[in-house]
Order: C-alpha cells, then sequence, then structure tokens
C-alpha cells in the first residue's frame, strides 16, 4: 500500500464517524405514537425485523440496546401489546409520519427523531407510515432540495443541497404492504454544513380513484414484462428480477410503453458489476425510433444496490424507451423499473423541515512522491457502502458528476 | 353408516333341533317324502338358527363369537350359499358349540326312550338366583323309533315377559333332538325346588312332563368404582357371573345404544349384546353368588384389570379397581380418534347426549371423536341426526386431552359410496344423493366430487368411508387427489393403491351406533401438544395407524409413518416394527410392495420385528398384525382389516424413493382402470340424472380417471426426465392441475392448456398459477423469488401453486422448502404453516436437470390472520448464505375457520 491509499483510508474514517442512526434525545416520541392502532402483531414484527435487516445492510444498524427491546417485543402477547410496543421503540427515529388516506393525498407531519445531518455525509432515518386504509401502493419520497445539480438554474444551486434515498431493495418491498402500521428507511445527504430549510414530498401510488403519476410499471416475477433484447444484451427473468448481461460495448434494451408526453421520470432498481454511463434513449408515437437529441446519461453505480432515477422530457406522445445500462461487457441486475411523470399530481404532500446540518471533519491530504517532493494524485473516496465523497450529484464544474473527483493537488 | 340390517326378533323362548347321526344329503330330495323331510329339515336349520340368534342378542357370554360364527355358519347352510361349510363340519360344529353352551350356562338334557322320560344330569340340583332373570337350556333328545312334535311348558308365574306362548312347536325325529331356551326369573320370595317342564304333546306320544330339581339362592352385591389411582373415571366393566352370564349395571346397562350392536362381520344380520357396560360412577348389580370375575377396560393403550371376588348370598363387595397404563400414546405424540360417529340411538333417527359420548370417549380411552351428521331416510321418514351442534368443534366438550368435533357424513348408496367430512364449517349439502338415501325421487347428483371439492374448499379432509366395496368412487377419486384418507379399507386393495404411487394414509371409524364407540380407530401422531388442527395435519402426513385393539410402530432408517426415504439401489433399509397389545398378538408382519419380508406368530403380547434389506426399488413399506382365527378370512373380509373384529392393527406406509420415482405396478393401474370401467357401466346404467349434462359430467370424471390411469406411468416418467417434451409436459401438467381441486385459475389453465400447440403456449397458461419463481445459479445456489408479495389462504385448507423453475446449473437434486417466521426471537420456522414441494406420481421435488420445468408446491396455514413468512429454499447443496436473494418473503392473508361452536 502506498501513502496515497493510506491517506484515503483515514479521511474515510473520518467522514463516518456519526453517521450512524440516531434517535431523538429531546422530542417525545409520544407525541406521534398512533393511539388506537392496533396490528396483527406477527406480520408487524416480521417487518421490523426486515426493517432492521435492511438497515444493516446499509451500514446504519439499530443499536444494540433497541435490537434487545425488538427481541423483546416478540414474546409480547397481544397485538395492542405488540403495536404499541413496536411504536415506543421505532417512533424517536422517524423523521416524518406519514397517514394515508383512502384516496388522494396523504397528510404528513413531523416525527420525533432530530433533523440532524452531517456536511458531506448520510444520515438514516425511518419514516413511520400509518395506513389504515391498508393500500399496498409504493410510497415515494423526494424534495426539491434533492433535485441535481447538473443543469440546475443558476437560482436554484444553493437549495439543491440535498440528497434522498429511499431503501427499497431486498429485504425490504418496493410496496406498502398494506399493514396499518408500517416504516420505511430513508437517507438524507446534506452538501452543507449549518442550518438547512428542505422540503420533502410524499405520495402513495395505487390511488383507488385513478393514478395520474405512475405510467407503467415493470416487474419481472415471470418474464422480463415487455423489455426486449437489441444490442448486444442477453436479458431473463430469473428470481423475480431482470438478468441483464451486456455482450459489447453497447448493449441496449427496448420497451414500448405509451405514455403522455411531458416531464416523466424512469426510476429502477439495479445492481451493476461495472461502472460507467448508462443512457436512457426514447421515442415518440409521431417518430417511432430512438435519436441522438432524444437520449440522457446516468452515472452507473458499480457493484452496490441503487435506485437510480433518471429525469427526461418527451416532446409528443411516448411510444418506448431504450435502456443502455452499461458501455461494457458486464451484469446488472434489476429488481424493478416505474416510469412515473415528474409533472406533480395533487397527490404530493410536503412537510418543511428545518435541518441541522453538522460540520464535517476537514481532514488534509498531502501527496508526495518517492523523493519526497509534492506530486499528482488521483482520489476516489468511498464509504464502507461504497458512497462516493464528495456525492457526485451535489458537485459542479471543474467536477463532473459523471467523473470520479479529483482533489486538489496539495490538499 | 353401514347399511342397516332388520332387526332381529328377540325371542325368549326358541329351539334348536338336530340330529344325532349325520344328516346326509339334504335338499336334493327327489321323492315326495324326501320333500316332506327336507322341508322339515329347513324348519330345524332356521329353529337352530333363530336360537343362536337369541342367545347372541340376549345373553351376552364370553363365547359369544363362537355363537356368531356358528350362527354364520348355519346361516349359510340354510341360504344353499356357494361358501356354505359341508354339513358334515357344520354338524361337528354345531355339536362343539353346544357342549360349550350346556357347560356354561344352566342346563338340562331331557331323553325320550319312546316310554319315559329322564333328566341329565340327574345327579345335581340346577341353581337359580332369585331375582336375576337367567337362561335355562333345555335339550330334548328322541331315542323313540317314532318322531315327535312337542312344545314345552314353564310354569308363567316364572317364565319371563310371558313369553311362554312362542314355544315353538318342534317336531323331533327318531335319534335326533332339540334345544329350546327359557329365561326363568324367580320372585324375591320364591321358595321352590323344582321346574315342570310339560309338553304340549302334539303327537300324542305320551311323553311325561319331568321335574327338575332345582335350588333357589339369594343373590350377592357387587359395588365399585375405577379410578386412575386419584379420581374415578369413566371405563368399560365386564362382569362374568357364576352362571357364565355377563351381567350390567342398572345406569348404563340398560342403554340398548350400548349395549346392543349390529352384527355386520359376517354380514348375518341382527343385534348382539355387549358383554360389558359403562360406568363413570360408582357401579352396583345383583350377582348370582359365587365366583365373579370383573375386568375393567379403559382403552387400548391401559392393562385390562381382572379381578375374581367369591360373592356370598346377601353378601355385599365392594371393589375399587385401577387399570395400568400399557404405554403413555401421548409421550411419543400419539392421539386416539374415531373418524366415524353418529352419536344416536340404535334407531340412527335419535340423538343420544353429547354427554354421554363424552363419557364413552373416555371410558375408550378415545381423544378425539367425529360426530357424523348425516341424512338417512326409512320407509315413512327422512332425518339429519345426529344433530346436537353445528359443524366444528363442541367447546365444552374439547380440551387439551380430548375433543369433540362435529363433522358429516356425505354419502351416496347407490353408486359413489359415503364420505367423512372432517374439520369443516358447515354442512356440505345436500347430505345425501340417490334414491335409497335421499328419497326415491332423487338424483344421483350433485356428485360426490362436488361434494369433496366443498369440504376441502372449507379446510376439510375428506375419508373414504368404508374401503372400496362400497365406495366404487374411490379410485377416481384418489388420483384426483381428492382422498386424504381411508377407513376400513381392505389391505389387498390398498397394497394396489400403494402400488401406483399414491401416497394415503389408513384412519378408521366404528360407525357408531353400528359398532361399539372406538371399535376400529385411528392413532394419529401430532407434533407437540394436541389440537384438532393438528390431528388433522397429522393424517395429511400420513402419520397414522389403524387398530381395533394392538398398537403397532414402525420406523425404516429410524424414518416415521408417512416419511418418504430418498435413497440409491443398493442403500440398506432397517426396518423396525413394534407392537404392544392388551391381547396375544399373533400374526405380525412387515410387508413391502405386497411381500411378507419379515414374520412371527406369537401368543405374547409385545413382539418385535427387525429387518434389513437392500432397497433395490422404489417402495412403500407397512405393518400390520392380527390375531383373528375365527374364519373371517374365509368369509372373505380378510384377516388384517380392523374393522372387521379386534385384535388388528395396521400402518400407513413409510415410502422408498429410488431416483425420485414412487412406486409402480402396471397390473394395479390396469386393475383400477378395469374397476372404473365397471364403474362407468353401472352410473351409466343405473345413475338418475335430471339433465344429459349432469350424465355427461358424471361419466367424464370417470372417464378422465380411466384416462389419468392410463397415464400414469408415462406421467411418472415424463415428471422425471429432463428430456421430457413440451408436448408430454403439457399432457402432465393437465393431470397436474386436475389435482388442484376445485380451483378456477387451474380450470381455466387447463382449457388452455389442452389446445396449446407451443411451449410459449404452455408457459402462458401455467403463469397465473405460479406463486415461486426458483432459479439454480451455475454454482447450485437455489434463490427464489415470489410472484405476488400477498396471497390469500384459508386456515387449515391446502392450498396449491406452482413453482417455476430456471435451472442453469442442471443439478437432479430435490428441492426442499422451508418456512421462517421472522417474528419469533430467532427467527425460527413458522410451525403455523405446512409448506411441502408435492411429491406424487405427477409430479416430482427432484429436478430434472432440465434448464426449465414446473413444481408443484402445497401451503398449509393452520393460524389465520395477516401473517408473514419467509421462504427459504435448498437444493440439496448445502445452505450457503446468499443473503436476501435466497429468501422470499410472503405475506399470507389467511382467511380464518369459522369460530369456535358450543352445543346449543
Amino acid at each position: 500500500m502506498n501513502r496515497s491509499a493510506y491517506a484515503s483510508v483515514l479521511l474515510c474514517l473520518g467522514i463516518l464517524a456519526a453517521s450512524s442512526l440516531n434517535p431523538s434525545r429531546s422530542v417525545n416520541a409520544d407525541d406521534v405514537a398512533e393511539v388506537g392502532l392496533q396490528v396483527p402483531s406477527q406480520p408487524l414484527i416480521a417487518q421490523v425485523h426486515r426493517l432492521s435487516e435492511a438497515l444493516e445492510v446499509v451500514g446504519r444498524p439499530l443499536d444494540a440496546e433497541r435490537l434487545a427491546e425488538i427481541a423483546a417485543i416478540k414474546s409480547l402477547a397481544t397485538d395492542q401489546e405488540v403495536t404499541d410496543a413496536v411504536q415506543n421503540v421505532l417512533d424517536p427515529l422517524c423523521l416524518a409520519v406519514v397517514n394515508v388516506a383512502e384516496s388522494g393525498t396523504p397528510t404528513v407531519s413531523l416525527g420525533s427523531a432530530d433533523a440532524q445531518l452531517l456536511e458531506q455525509g448520510w444520515r438514516t432515518f425511518l419514516i413511520k407510515i400509518i395506513n389504515r386504509p391498508g393500500r399496498t401502493g409504493r410510497l415515494f419520497i423526494e424534495s426539491p432540495n434533492a433535485q441535481p445539480l447538473p443543469h440546475a438554474p443558476a437560482d436554484e444551486v444553493k437549495s439543491r443541497w440535498m440528497q434522498l434515498s429511499a431503501f427499497e431493495g431486498q429485504p425490504m418491498r418496493a410496496d406498502l404492504s398494506g399493514l396499518a402500521l408500517e416504516y420505511r428507511s430513508v437517507q438524507i445527504y446534506s452538501r452543507d454544513a449549518g442550518a438547512k430549510p428542505a422540503t420533502l414530498e410524499f405520495n402513495v401510488s395505487g390511488d383507488p380513484k385513478g393514478d395520474r403519476d405512475l405510467l407503467r410499471q415493470w416487474r419481472f416475477e415471470s418474464d422480463a414484462d415487455g423489455w426486449r433484447e437489441a444490442n448486444q444484451i442477453s436479458i431473463k427473468n430469473q428470481a423475480g428480477s431482470l438478468q441483464v448481461q451486456s455482450l459489447g460495448e453497447d448493449p441496449f434494451m427496448m420497451a414500448d410503453v405509451e405514455a403522455r408526453g411531458g416531464p416523466l421520470m424512469l426510476r429502477f432498481w439495479a445492481k451493476s458489476d461495472v461502472g460507467g454511463i448508462g443512457q436512457l434513449f426514447w421515442w415518440t408515437r409521431d417518430l417511432p425510433t430512438p435519436t441522438a437529441d432524444r437520449q440522457t446519461n446516468f452515472l452507473l453505480e458499480p457493484n452496490k444496490e441503487h435506485l437510480y432515477e433518471i429525469p427526461f422530457h418527451v416532446d409528443g406522445e411516448l411510444a418506448g424507451v431504450r435502456l443502455d445500462p452499461m458501455v461494457k461487457p458486464g451484469e446488472m441486475r434489476i429488481d424493478w423499473i416505474d416510469l412515473y411523470s415528474a409533472q406533480r399530481s395533487q397527490n404530493w404532500a410536503k412537510l418543511a423541515i428545518d435541518f441541522d446540518c453538522e460540520s464535517s471533519t476537514r481532514v488534509t491530504l498531502r501527496v508526495i512522491d518517492d523523493a519526497g517532493l509534492p506530486a499528482f494524485a488521483k482520489f476516489e473516496i468511498r464509504d464502507s457502502e461504497g458512497r462516493i465523497y464528495p456525492a457526485q450529484s451535489k458537485r459542479l464544474a471543474p467536477d463532473f458528476f459523471s467523473v470520479p473527483p479529483h482533489l486538489p493537488w496539495g490538499r | 353408516m353401514q347399511t342397516r340390517f332388520p332387526t332381529a326378533v328377540l325371542a325368549v323362548l326358541f329351539s334348536l333341533s338336530s340330529v344325532f347321526a349325520h344328516e346326509g344329503v339334504h335338499r336334493s330330495s327327489s321323492t315326495q317324502g324326501d320333500q316332506a323331510a327336507s322341508a322339515h329339515r329347513v324348519s330345524n336349520e332356521e329353529s337352530r338358527l333363530r336360537l343362536l340368534r337369541t342367545l347372541i342378542a340376549h345373553w351376552p357370554m364370553p363365547f359369544r363369537e363362537e355363537l356368531i360364527a356358528q350362527a354364520w355358519y348355519e346361516h349359510q347352510f340354510l341360504h344353499n350359499d356357494p361358501q356354505s361349510i359341508e354339513s358334515e363340519k357344520l354338524a361337528l360344529s354345531r355339536e362343539r358349540v353346544l357342549k360349550k353352551l350346556s357347560e356354561s350356562i344352566p342346563s338340562i338334557a331331557i331323553e325320550w326312550n319312546g316310554k319315559s322320560t329322564s333328566i341329565q344330569p340327574a345327579t345335581s340340583a340346577l341353581t337359580f338366583c332369585r331375582s336375576i332373570e337367567t337362561p335355562l337350556l333345555i335339550t330334548v333328545r328322541n331315542h323313540s323309533r317314532q318322531a315327535i312334535c312337542l312344545q314345552p311348558v314353564i310354569d308363567a308365574r316364572y317364565l319371563q315377559s310371558g313369553e311362554q306362548s312362542m314355544l315353538d312347536k318342534t317336531e323331533i325325529a327318531s335319534q335326533s333332538e332339540a334345544v329350546f331356551l327359557a329365561a326363568v326369573r324367580y320372585p324375591n320370595d320364591a321358595q321352590v325346588t323344582e321346574i315342570n317342564i310339560e309338553f304340549d304333546d302334539l303327537k300324542d306320544s305320551s311323553l311325561e312332563s319331568v321335574a327338575v330339581p332345582i335350588q333357589l339362592v339369594d343373590p350377592g352385591t357387587l359395588r365399585g368404582t375405577v379410578t386412575d389411582g386419584t379420581r374415578v373415571v369413566p371405563a368399560r366393566v365386564t362382569v362374568l357371573c357364576s352362571d357364565g352370564l355377563c351381567r350390567s349395571d342398572g345406569k348404563y346397562g340398560g342403554k340398548s345404544t350400548f349395549t346392543e350392536k349390529p352384527i355386520i362381520y359376517p354380514p348375518l344380520g341382527g343385534f348382539q349384546r355387549t358383554t360389558f357396560f359403562y360406568t363413570d360412577d360408582t357401579f352396583e348389580l345383583a350377582v348370582p353368588p359365587g365366583d365373579t370375575r370383573v375386568i375393567v377396560e379403559r382403552g387400548f393403550h391401559h392393562r385390562r384389570k381382572t379381578v375374581t371376588h367369591s360373592i356370598a348370598p346377601g353378601q355385599i363387595v365392594d371393589v375399587t379397581l385401577q387399570s395400568e397404563p400399557l404405554i403413555d400414546m401421548a409421550e411419543f405424540g400419539w392421539v386416539s380418534g374415531d373418524t366415524h360417529v353418529h352419536w344416536v340411538t340404535n334407531q340412527w333417527n335419535v340423538d343420544e347426549p353429547l354427554d354421554l359420548l363424552a363419557m364413552a370417549q373416555r371410558a375408550e380411552g378415545l381423544r378425539v371423536a367425529n360426530n357424523l351428521t348425516l341424512l338417512q331416510r326409512y320407509a315413512n321418514q327422512a332425518f339429519i341426526k345426529p344433530s346436537q351442534a353445528p359443524m366444528g368443534p363442541i367447546a365444552k366438550y374439547s380440551n387439551s386431552a380430548f375433543h369433540i368435533q362435529m363433522g358429516e357424513e356425505y354419502r351416496n348408496e347407490d353408486l359413489y359410496g359415503h364420505l367423512c367430512f372432517l374439520n369443516i364449517d358447515w354442512l356440505v349439502q345436500p347430505i345425501g344423493t340417490g334414491a335409497i338415501i335421499a328419497g326415491p325421487d332423487a338424483l344421483d347428483y350433485p356428485l360426490n366430487r362436488t361434494a369433496i371439492d366443498a369440504c376441502h374448499q372449507q379446510g376439510g379432509i375428506s375419508i373414504e368411508a368404508h374401503g372400496t366395496g362400497g365406495n366404487k368412487d374411490v379410485p377416481i377419486n384418489v388420483i384426483h387427489n381428492l382422498t386424504d384418507s381411508l377407513d376400513q379399507m381392505e389391505p389387498e386393495m390398498y397394497y394396489r393403491l400403494l402400488d401406483c404411487g399414491f401416497r394415503l394414509p389408513l384412519t378408521n371409524g366404528s360407525d357408531h351406533p353400528a359398532r361399539t364407540l372406538g371399535a376400529a380407530r385411528a392413532y394419529v401422531k401430532v407434533d407437540g401438544e394436541f389440537t384438532y388442527a393438528k390431528w388433522i395435519h397429522g393424517i395429511r402426513k400420513g402419520r397414522t395407524f389403524t387398530t381395533s385393539g394392538p398398537l403397532i410402530f414402525l420406523t425404516v432408517n429410524d424414518r416415521e409413518i408417512g416419511d418418504v426415504i430418498s435413497a440409491g439401489g443398493q442403500q440398506m433399509l432397517e426396518i423396525h416394527a413394534k407392537v404392544i397389545s392388551r391381547d396375544p398378538i399373533g400374526r405380525f408382519q412387515i410387508i413391502s410392495n405386497g411381500d411378507v419380508i419379515a414374520e412371527a406368530e406369537t401368543q405374547d403380547t409385545t413382539a418385535e420385528l427387525k429387518t434389513t434389506i437392500a432397497t433395490e426399488e422404489s417402495r412403500w413399506i407397512i405393518a400390520r398384525c392380527s390375531n383373528r382365527s375365527d374364519g373371517r378370512a374365509e368369509w372373505g373380509f380378510g384377516d388384517f382389516n380392523a374393522i372387521t373384529g379386534s385384535g388388528i392393527a395396521h400402518t400407513s406406509p413409510v415410502y422408498v424413493q429410488v431416483d425420485g420415482r414412487p412406486r409402480f405396478d402396471p397390473d394395479a393401474a390396469a386393475y383400477w382402470k378395469d374397476r372404473i370401467r365397471a364403474h362407468m357401466r353401472d352410473v351409466e346404467a343405473k345413475g338418475r340424472f335430471a339433465t344429459q349434462s349432469q350424465r355427461s359430467e358424471a361419466l367424464d370424471y370417470l372417464r378422465r380417471g380411466i384416462g389419468m390411469f392410463a397415464d400414469l406411468e408415462s406421467s411418472i416418467v415424463s415428471a422425471r426426465d429432463r428430456d421430457a417434451s413440451w408436448q408430454a409436459t403439457r399432457d402432465r401438467m393437465i393431470h397436474v392441475l386436475r389435482r388442484f381441486g376445485d380451483h378456477a385459475e387451474a380450470f381455466t389453465a387447463i382449457k388452455q392448456l389442452e389446445t396449446a400447440t407451443s411451449l410459449r403456449e404452455v408457459r402462458a397458461a401455467l403463469q397465473p398459477l405460479v406463486l415461486l419463481n426458483v432459479s439454480v445459479n451455475p454454482e447450485s445456489r437455489v434463490k427464489i423469488g415470489c410472484r405476488s408479495t400477498q396471497v390469500s389462504l384459508h386456515q387449515g385448507k391446502p392450498e396449491r401453486f406452482l413453482i417455476e423453475v430456471d435451472n442453469i446449473a442442471g443439478i437432479t437434486a430435490p428441492l426442499s422448502l422451508s418456512a421462517i417466521n421472522l417474528a419469533s426471537n430467532p427467527p425460527d420456522k413458522a410451525s403455523w404453516l405446512g409448506i411441502d414441494v408435492v411429491e406424487s406420481p405427477f409430479t416430482s421435488q427432484y429436478f430434472t436437470g432440465a434448464e426449465w420445468e414446473y413444481k408443484v408446491v402445497q401451503l398449509t396455514p393452520q393460524t389465520a390472520g395477516l401473517r408473514e413468512v419467509r421462504i427459504v429454499g435448498e437444493a440439496g447443496q448445502g445452505t450457503q448464505d446468499l443473503g436476501f436473494r435466497a429468501t422470499a418473503d410472503l405475506l399470507l392473508n389467511i382467511e380464518s375457520k369459522r369460530l369456535k361452536s358450543d352445543e346449543p
């Protein structure tokens, strides 16, 4: 290992030291506990168990005390006792409480967790979902403060300080279970330090009176659900996901989809074993082939589960999409793909939160060559989950989001 | 319910006559005189049979079974039955029985030499006990050269029920004898020293009356209780008195539901009087003085307790009896149950109180009683009985030790058969079909299969009630996966079903009031504490044996009854069978694929058989024992069918599979095809249907059954062949889906498959039935995905789904799935969900090695409500941790069975 590598390791430790799942120490969780809620204990406990597994997967495990409390819940006798105890344990970790309506907009309120973030680091929170109607759609969490910086209007650069990631991979599920009480995890990254106001937006798909936001879902329980191989690619349904194998440097697959145009968002959950750039092409009913001017790029996160969100704008009526998932031979597993309208329906509930972003620890790196003289170096800084620091989506030129970050010489 | 035999006329005094010499050839006489003699003989034969019937029905004694056998021989002879024994043998047998009778009960013989009468035995007086009804056997022997015709007359004051007028006029040929039976009862204050028997001498042969010296004594009193060591418990008690008769106390001893049972094996008709009575408190009865034997029974798993007391006239003897356990069956998880009880009187149309059932259940050591409602029709009435409670458990009589559950016997007498529906919430209508049961205008519709589907929809199990004799639908139901168990099954027929690769358990039920409660019963192995749901689950798993006494156990390589062992052809199988019984065991055998592979004959009450064999081929292995040597085998009922009498036990099999293939014998399949064809002809000829479509439905069902038996061999091959063509797969999957039961999506898929012309269409048809996707990666690791995250099930109801397999590794290991409950601490097996990859002739647990195939998974939830389960798969490659990709979390929405019912 050379000296540069030593420096990199030290930097990672410095950044991650304070980034565990921390409950509120000042807000009373009883304020958000739902009175009169009673949920069948077995599936609720199973869900809590899966949540604790998921938090471990994202590298933010529950502390030992809380795990012991969850273990104790498993021996409680009644549904009511279990429901109350689960809320007692998990509510202090909740940033927001979403109350799902029979139809339309959910109501949302502040949770009891401290809205404390970390400059240049990730914090994990829980979202509590009260779902008395038993809806089984998808909970979406977005924020205008989490919009990407590239191509952002200059006056929004300052407000786009956040990155938001809801973990929906296994062992969690993309959709709500229908239980009256459910918890989800969300991770929030802050670019800056200090007091940072933000708005979180929540919506639940599958509205029984019509779902205007969700245009198409692709699920791979039994087959490729309409995706077809087009070039240098092999796709196959396997164990509920789509297994994609790139056979060359320009692999792509295509799917027909009919949807209204305008601002759209393609979201998918995937894990790729190679990095690089992915591309999304689309075509319309009046011009039924993908063209170079109707495409957008996205960055591949190699070797990690990742929620890809690709905004694009369609002029005319959408007739199909083409996904170029990789630019070299490799494999990708895609769990699901959703196409949304980015033009918001009225069903999004907003919650204003004042975050307090703790300053990160400044680490100085000096690079010298064998002769002890200052030298050039390339740094790629990742945490234990493979996340790149500083977050690529929150950097502007001369750092480009598509290029791994280079720290300035000497620092 | 058995077909009911006419009630015997209970005559107190009948006669039996026979000749000293061989009767020679009878009924073939050609001369007029011979014809008259033949008619006379027939009359005598009828008299003999009636006398035996009277003894069997009225006078309980220890050798009742011999009397029944003799009556059957007489019956066969009388009715020119081709199976009847030769007349010489019959006469010898009769002589033996009469001798035994005369030595057992008060008897006199009157000898007539043409001039005078004499009495045998001449030396001692007969003893009668005041206030106790006693039989008197009177044999009149005619040593004269002339036939005599007479009618004995006894003082009406002492003859019971004033039946003196019912004395049979009997002609006794020269050198012949006749036997008469009288019931006498002397009052408490009687002071009589002789009994006068006069003869109404119809031929004026000057037959003298005789005075038989008698001695009257006062009765003693036997008073007793049965305890388990700490408290009084219900029990069976047999009191064998000094005069050779069994007598009962008044509380339950006078209750005909308990004391009178029809004679079914052999099918003699009429009733027999039981030798025992039930007690649940202190019993008390007057007994003749002398040695009195008291026998206490508390079911098959308690030793009989026998004590003898010498009771003097006027003496009151108090006894406290305690029977010791023979074996603690509960400790080993075995729970006894009667699958087939109708808690009604012997007339069937009146309910008996459930309190009595609970009492008898405890006395018989019978933990589960399934009280089945049925529809019955007599000439002038129809009724639905028993009707003490709606379907379901009866909380008042159910706890962790005993359980009473209302169920249904669904019957079609004419064509299809009788079915016991257990664990159902609602009566399946119309309860009975066909003219015999539902009335002269009734149809043989709906089909029994429709009723079974309705039973299964409720989470119930359907048991074929009466073997294959009355239940003509058995093979068709079995091949459609509509039979959960077999009662009263003839072993040879059972083996033929096993030879077709089916996995079927044996259970049993008494069909009370046709037999004593629990006379034949099932023992079912349950895991952990007893619940009725676990008992039903045990039947579904095949963990049963059936018995009319002995308790029998079997393991193969330490695997239990109901288990399936996968073995190579050279693998050795260590087979271990044990039996423990209250009675001598008799023949004890281990049978595999129809061959006796180990055998012992013993009069001990415990026995053990151990043998080791090479697997060689796929097998079923059972153990059985029988101490029957009473001729039942000759009567066509076999020695190993527990319903035919006491002393028989038969296990369900342990199955051994070589190369993942079930046992298959083409001759057995051909046999069942022929049986169904014959059945089909019956349905065509006799079936009563309202429309052609009803008839077609009935015939199509049978036709499909024939087709499935015809395809059985090819299906077994196809289900295990990696190179099976898509056409073979399509055809086989049609059969697989037919075994899904009443399943709308399966019906749709079958229709699509029947017209599918490509692999793509086959897959498209099957897709809606797929719950799980299983992929085996090149490293042979099993990954699982759920097609949907939530599925609706019914509590206690097995539900089948398809598994679509993507086997990149090409492995041929068996697939096993397990269900994990994340809510337990730590996560552990979900005991409330049965999850089985189905193994049958039509589908295998084993991967074929093909890259794509379908398996069948069966989910059986035992608990209602929303439950989440994590499904984990394994394919014999160890348990490498693949993280969440190897598991699938599934939310189950389990609809509850109906709430517990109480007795109204």
